[in-house]
């Protein structure tokens, strides 16, 4: 038959393609895994600061939270975090903040060694019981530090 | 003629005994075997590597500690600290009672002056470093303060007036991390001497 006739021969995977597949499969299995890895710390993080815990990084790499207030601002209608702390050997752009609405970057608070995260929670309420429990700020080398937030009304 | 066998020793002939065991209860051709084992040798391989990195990173993991709370202090001994390490500072006054948008327990202006450079900072003082994080977000969200650079240091705030030159705010910011917050977090660099 014609598509017979222009059918290519078929071959079977040889092992070495098998373990290039395997191979390639691998490495996106790790690289999905590490993502989950930092991902899932962050959430422990988060649960452990809701309930009280607070603990800092030391060993290479170092985060303290030395202030974490969730501020509602009755004058301007906004509530959001204003948390402050201390980090070393690594940079600003590796860390990370979170709490349970989502990530934002860290920024250096005046002076090397020193950072601020200031997310805004709502610009349209100053309501305190829209603030979150906890705040986590994390390298992304894994380190991380948590804390509960204390409420602050203003 | 008919050629011998190749003579196996005797690590080759129990790994083809295996294989040909594997064959014979699974009916699967040489190749399917030889496939079948790289992939499984394989698989276990990634799985070790995989683990022992994990536990590698596990070993390595920094330990959690939490670090000693930073010193709450006054404004008034801030300002001592400043004019003890030499910082020329004139036109002090103490607003009493303090600024209602602050919401401080003491607010302290000053002036500092070094060759031509002037700068005018607001010293804040706070109960507890959460209320000082306070007054700094809402200063963050104020029309009229948005522009003015603040620091915070433990329960104290430092703004500069804006306008203020960098080099006397980073010297201020500086010595005031070298006294309240350097002695407490070792990690940090220390840029501003100690005060002697």
């Amino acid at each position: 038959m014609c598509s017979d006739f222009y059918r290519k021969p078929q071959r079977a995977q040889s092992l070495g393609e098998y373990a290039l597949i395997l191979g390639l499969v691998a490495i996106v299995v790790i690289v999905i895994a590490f993502g989950i890895g930092l991902a899932d710390q962050r959430i422990f993080g988060l649960v452990a600061g809701a309930l009280g815990a607070k603990h800092d990084t030391q060993g290479g790499h170092y985060i303290t939270i030395d202030s974490a207030p969730c501020i509602s601002v009755a004058a301007t209608h906004q509530t959001g975090l204003y948390v402050t702390g201390t980090y070393g050997g690594m940079d600003i752009s590796d860390l990370t903040g979170s709490n349970q609405f989502g990530l934002m970057v860290v920024e250096v608070n005046g002076t090397p060694g020193r950072f601020v995260y200031h997310p805004m929670i709502s610009s349209t309420a100053a309501d305190l019981s829209l603030c979150p429990r906890s705040v986590v700020i994390q390298g992304k080398e894994g380190s991380l530090a948590e804390a509960p937030l204390t409420l602050e009304a203003r | 003629m008919k050629s011998r066998p190749p003579e196996l020793l005797p690590g080759e002939k129990r790994a083809t005994l295996t294989m040909i065991a594997i064959e014979d209860r699974t009916g699967w051709t040489r190749r399917q075997t030889i496939t079948v084992i790289g992939a499984a040798a394989l698989m276990l391989i990634i799985c070790l590597g995989s683990g022992l990195i994990a536990l590698g990173q596990a070993g390595a993991s920094q330990p959690t500690i939490t670090f000693a709370s930073l010193p709450a202090v006054s404004v008034a001994d801030t300002l001592a600290h400043l004019k003890s390490l030499n910082v020329p500072v004139s036109n002090v006054q103490t607003l009493t009672p303090p600024g209602t948008f602050w919401k401080a327990n003491a607010e302290i202006q000053f002036n500092v002056q070094r060759d031509k450079d002037k700068a005018t900072f607001l010293l804040l003082g706070y109960d507890t470093a959460s209320q000082a994080g306070a007054a700094a977000f809402a200063a963050s969200l104020s029309e009229k303060y948005k522009t003015y650079p603040i620091r915070q240091f433990s329960n104290v705030l430092l703004a500069a007036i804006p306008g203020s030159p960098a080099p006397l705010v980073n010297e201020l910011n500086g010595h005031l991390t070298q006294w309240l917050i350097a002695p407490y977090r070792l990690y940090l660099p220390t840029s501003t001497p100690h005060a002697s």
